[in-house]
């Protein structure tokens, strides 16, 4: 059990090319859906905001 | 300023509909088809008898590169609908794609260079396929820029795809230049002629290809809304 995860993470001595890829990939993917999502959650927020102010200024 | 506001709630109403409703259907299929195509492509598939594991880049590789050539027909289409028609959702869609395909470019980019040292020995070199990809990287920066750099984002968009159009010429360049010159990277498996991969290696790779698009529609389908909200907010503050 030891020795397949050992070698997972080795990649047959890919590894430190291996890995960086997917962590990049993984940092890209997730950062662009966090940054999305609150881009317009604050969008939301404001433009609520806005139509309160010009209901009852 | 009436047409624009009548113009602002035909269609883009229309598409933040559709969009809301297409967006858990986009996320379920991103994170069902990365799920698979993760655990396929790093434990199942194997390694390659030249390559060894360093392989298992192709499948964050291939799908970048789909991914930067795509939202870059994307961006031109959204240019030619913009200059044609002045369309406000083709600017927003536009805005929303570009930044998404410009991190796909340097994906592309990044894990070609991590899979190029093992493989050829260097992290770089100036061939036509890598230099024209470089420069599908700057186009998309470019269109960033341009479509940020005025007062009113509708003369932005404008310029922005202006490039967008006149950068199309680079396309055919990326993809047919491992034939037209000799070059480092290899040419095409996946092509008019065949497909000349082997199954174990084309499930995984078409399954992270379907999960990044998948991925990119849904991210897609938040920043327009949010565009779009912003262009309305722009209206309230000007009022």
């Amino acid at each position: 059990m030891e020795e397949i995860q050992q070698s997972f993470w080795a990649m047959g001595g890919y590894g430190p090319y291996v890995w960086p890829v997917y962590g990049i990939a993984l940092v890209f993917f997730v950062a662009s859906a966090f940054f999305a999502v609150w881009s317009l959650r604050r969008a939301q927020r404001r433009l609520q905001m806005l139509e309160q102010e010009t209901r009852a200024p | 300023m009436t047409s624009f506001s009548l113009h602002f709630l035909a269609n883009p109403a229309r598409f933040v509909r559709w969009g809301s409703a297409i967006l858990p259907w986009a996320w379920g299929v991103a994170a069902l088809c990365f799920a698979a195509g993760l655990y396929w492509g790093l434990v199942v598939a194997p390694a390659d008898y030249q390559q060894g594991d360093s392989v298992r880049i192709l499948y964050i590789h291939v799908p970048s590169a789909i991914m930067a050539e795509g939202v870059y027909v994307l961006l031109a289409l959204c240019g030619i609908a913009s200059l044609v028609w002045r369309h406000l959702l083709a600017d927003a869609i536009g805005r929303a794609a570009a930044p998404l395909g410009a991190g796909f470019a340097g994906l592309t980019l990044v894990s070609g260079s991590f899979w190029g040292y093992p493989t050829w020995g260097t992290y770089w070199v100036w061939d036509a396929r890598l230099t024209s990809a470089l420069v599908l990287f700057l186009l998309y920066l470019g269109y960033i820029v341009l479509s940020h750099s005025f007062d009113r984002p509708e003369k932005g968009s404008r310029f922005a795809a202006i490039l967008a159009v006149i950068g199309t010429i680079n396309l055919p360049i990326i993809k047919f230049s491992v034939e037209w010159w000799s070059t480092l990277h290899q040419p095409a498996s996946i092509g008019f002629g065949g497909i000349d991969i082997d199954w174990r290696f084309l499930v995984p790779l078409v399954l992270m290809a379907v999960g990044f698009l998948s991925y990119f529609v849904a991210v897609s389908i938040l920043r327009v809304k949010a565009d779009l909200l912003r262009a309305k907010i722009r209206h309230l503050e000007v009022m």
